[in-house]
């Protein structure tokens, strides 16, 4: 189970990856962003499990539980990488406002 | 960038990546990281264990993070300041006017027992805020379809709710420092942690839970708004 | 004192956060925020000083909410931080004070003291997600700013920026599971107990992505891609903040992260040797065995030579600082990777030297420069207040990124020089010298072409003028009085390395 989805994890990597260095359309960089994020996501939540553990609901010793560490750093890692995406968007807007294209072979500031 | 140059170098890397993943150490050769939950109830007053190192163990992440939010709200609003609902012309139909209204206590009364509950049931500030967010936007996009803007809560008070929010944090921080001489410190000031269940216990992590909750529910409604209603 | 000195970390991080509603509050009462803006900003730059007065501890630990580095977050106020804060602190003054009136408006100087408190956050933690959340927090700002004006130009520049930043941020995040996976924990100073001296696969790799991430973050080659966009597309004093006060931030992250986790710098493993000309079967092997310095002097040396030679070739004074930058932070890597104390403190020595003679560059633009998009090289002058002054002081400006004397660059430069020949890379020395022989070029350039012309359009004199005039001196002030201090201040550094090498090694 861990095993894959350890390879899950890797696999959207490399698919974030591959649609970051070959799209072209913005709203699909972001959109690859957002899946590069879920698979670092994903690999952090894997970190916290423990067979046999139960959810960090802490009612008395004789449990053992996941670790909850990581599950926080993913709650903040969220909420980070939605601002990103926020950001990004809002960019997005201005830039198509401005220069009607989501495109970002038609940005003149990219191509010097 | 080609699709064959892009698709080689990714391959590349993942087969770096799996090289190196898998010498991972095994859990017996490892030493094993810190168990939070072993020792939460007991430190913190917190049934959840994840509220636990959020909002006392690690809670200057969470101050960190709930910054962020607030500085991409704060920027998002003004680099696509609301102006009118142009995604949307049509008018909603009756039902949809009035389902939403019906909708709205609950959302919101949901959003906030998620974020009251936080330090005893799976949920807590971030997820309630989230919560309450969609009860904004969802009046939002209703309601200001065909043209005009309504909204639960007008923007300048979002902001100061956020404001607030964000000076209570760090004034629950300061009176950590001020009681224990630690920033942010929890059970050290001596303020009580109650009886672990119940909804008063748990020091300060509540008040965190709604503090944060609050900055996150309406740094999200200016965002999802802003970019909306742009 | 010490019970004070126990919570300067934490107000060092808090009150410039605490400074976004108050300011939110002097705008609602209807007053202008802009002075208080100032003052505060002056208030935290000599808070950030105060760690050198006599008797302050030498080294401070906060535990947020009580709790030891191994359960919670602890900030630490070390050698390293000592010696950056002044640094962050100062630029990011000059850099706000100096803002064009008409562009500070909304949101800009609370997202200055953001970008401050990411800034003295990054240098003071001890932990490395916390670093995460810190470098969001600075790098949201930066990208916010650099997209400031709202017009084309800076949305899509700063739309570049946002993309590279945050694939940077995504690569660092993975590169923190895998060091939390294989060690246990997210402290710096407890990586060294809880990893092998000689680490394995996995580790190496986790390093090699956090530092990665950073080296994006930084623009180092070939990374880089998307610093002359942001630098050149962000306002003017926006610009000088980034490339003197906030690199300087994510410089320190680097510098702990390689001095902390076993495979950096600094844990007995051979440095990288310069064999540049041997059998390349040789130079694999050979690199592979120098493991992250070996990487590091490698994306140096591209660094230094890619930097330069665009810089040859750009028309706009933004851009080519911007890439002037990307081959400084080269020499500055370089330094680090060989990793002895006298390198790394001839990298710390230009790296503070540096902060303070490109944010002084980016300032000669508004001087030089009739509008803010107009920045060609060829239509520069020296601007209306005091041509001769501005002049020379931007030619002394340029010296010491050349490394001439007597400019602050030269000493620090030197050093390097030295320092990473005599350490076995001399590939990496003779670089840094030729370097200095093409910055040479295109100073001299710049340099023919704004002195002798003043401005002769529109006398009049706006006090933004005189704010910019005054931060400009300031920085070349700091690059005269720093060549005269090079004893003081090599000693310092020298002091900070040895700290620095010792307490992680």
């Amino acid at each position: 189970m861990e095993a894959i989805l350890a390879t899950t994890a890797f696999a959207l990597t490399a698919i974030g990856l591959y649609g970051l260095l070959t799209c072209r359309h913005m709203i699909r960089l972001v959109l690859c962003f957002n899946i590069l994020e879920a698979a670092v996501l994903l690999a952090i939540v894997l970190l916290a499990y423990r067979p046999e553990a139960l959810a960090p609901l802490v009612r008395d010793g004789e449990h053992a539980y996941v670790f909850p560490l990581p599950h926080a750093l993913a709650v903040t890692a969220i909420v980070i990488g939605a601002s990103l995406t926020a950001l990004m968007l809002a960019f997005i807007v201005r830039i198509y406002k401005s220069r009607g294209t989501v495109y970002i072979d038609e940005l003149k500031e990219w191509r010097r | 960038m080609k699709r064959t140059t892009a698709a080689l170098i990714v391959t590349v890397l993942v087969v770096l990546a799996g090289f190196a993943a898998s010498e991972l150490p095994s859990e017996a050769e490892r030493a094993e990281p810190v168990n939070h939950a072993i020792r939460s109830l007991a430190d913190t007053g917190a049934v959840n264990a994840v509220s636990a190192v959020l909002f006392d163990y690690r809670a200057f992440d969470t101050l960190g993070e709930a910054t962020v939010i607030i500085t991409t709200a704060m920027i998002v609003a003004f680099l696509a300041p609301q102006a009118r609902a142009s995604m949307l012309s049509v008018r909603m139909s009756g039902i949809v006017l009035y389902g939403v209204v019906l909708l709205l206590p609950f959302i919101a009364v949901f959003g906030l027992a998620i974020m009251l509950y936080g330090h005893i049931s799976p949920g807590g500030g971030f997820t309630g805020g989230v919560v309450l967010s969609t009860s904004a936007v969802l009046y939002a996009v209703v309601y200001s379809a065909g043209g005009q803007q309504s909204y639960v809560l007008a923007p300048a008070t979002n902001k100061m709710i956020e404001n607030v929010a964000m000076t209570a944090f760090l004034a629950v921080g300061f009176f950590g420092m001020a009681a224990s001489g630690a920033f942010l410190a929890n059970a050290a000031t001596g303020i009580g942690l109650g009886t672990p269940g119940s909804l008063l216990s748990a020091g300060t992590i509540p008040l965190l839970n709604v503090i944060s909750g609050l900055k996150v529910g309406v740094g999200l409604a200016i965002i999802i708004i802003s970019l909306f209603l742009e | 004192m010490t019970v004070f000195a126990g919570h300067l970390p934490v107000f060092l991080i808090a009150l410039p956060l605490l400074a976004v509603p108050l300011l939110y509050l002097i705008d609602r009462l209807g007053a202008n925020s802009r002075n208080v803006a100032l003052l505060f900003y002056a208030l935290m730059a000599l808070a950030a000083g105060v760690p050198w007065l006599p008797g302050f501890p030498a080294e401070v630990v906060a535990e947020i909410g009580g709790w030891p580095a191994d359960i919670g977050i602890e900030l630490r106020l070390d050698a390293l931080a000592r010696l950056f804060l002044p640094v962050v602190g100062v630029i990011g003054l000059l850099g706000t004070v100096a803002a064009d009136p008409g562009e500070a408006t909304g949101p800009f100087y609370p997202l200055s003291f953001l970008l401050l408190a990411g800034s003295n956050g990054l240098i003071l933690t001890n932990d490395l997600f916390n670093a995460y959340v810190f470098l969001e927090i600075t790098s949201i700002s930066s990208y916010a700013l650099v997209g400031f004006r709202r017009d084309t130009r800076g949305f899509e520049s700063g739309f570049k920026y946002i993309v590279v930043g945050s694939l940077a941020s995504v690569l660092l995040l993975w590169g923190i599971a895998g060091l939390y996976a294989v060690s246990g924990t997210l402290a710096f100073s407890r990586f060294a107990a809880a990893l092998p001296a000689v680490p394995g696969r996995a580790a190496v790799a986790a390093a090699v992505l956090v530092v990665v991430g950073l080296l994006t973050k930084l623009g180092i080659a070939p990374f880089h891609a998307w610093k002359a966009d942001a630098l050149a597309g962000a306002p003017r004093s926006v610009a000088a903040t980034l490339a003197g006060a906030t690199v300087s931030a994510y410089f320190v992250v680097l510098v702990r992260v390689l001095t902390t986790v076993p495979g950096g710098i600094g844990f007995g493993l051979r440095p990288a040797t310069g064999g540049f000309f041997m059998r390349l079967s040789a130079y694999v092997s050979e690199f592979v065995a120098a493991g992250i310095p070996g990487m590091l002097i490698l994306l140096s040396g591209a660094s230094i030579i890619v930097g330069h030679l665009t810089a040859l070739r750009q028309t706009r004074l933004s851009r080519l600082l911007a890439y002037s930058s990307v081959a400084h932070f080269g020499y500055i890597i370089a330094g680090v990777a060989v990793g002895t104390v006298p390198a790394l403190a001839g990298a710390f020595l230009h790296a503070v030297h540096h902060a303070f003679m490109k944010a002084g560059l980016f300032l000669f633009i508004p001087l030089a420069a009739d509008s803010a998009e107009r920045d060609r090289i060829t239509s520069l002058t020296c601007g209306r207040t005091a041509p001769a002054l501005v002049g020379s002081a931007m030619i002394f400006l340029t010296m010491g990124m050349v490394g001439i004397p007597p400019a602050a660059g030269f000493a620090s430069k030197w050093i390097l020089v030295l320092e990473t020949a005599r350490a076995g890379a001399p590939f990496a020395a003779i670089l840094i010298a030729l370097g200095g022989a093409i910055a040479l070029v295109y100073y001299l350039r710049l340099s023919l072409a704004a002195v002798g012309r003043t401005r002769s359009s529109s006398p009049r004199r706006s006090p933004a003028d005189v704010r910019v005039f005054a931060a400009f001196l300031v920085c070349a002030g700091y690059v005269f009085v720093a060549f005269w201090a090079t004893d003081l201040l090599a000693g310092i550094a020298i002091s900070v390395a040895e700290t620095t090498l010792g307490g992680g090694g």
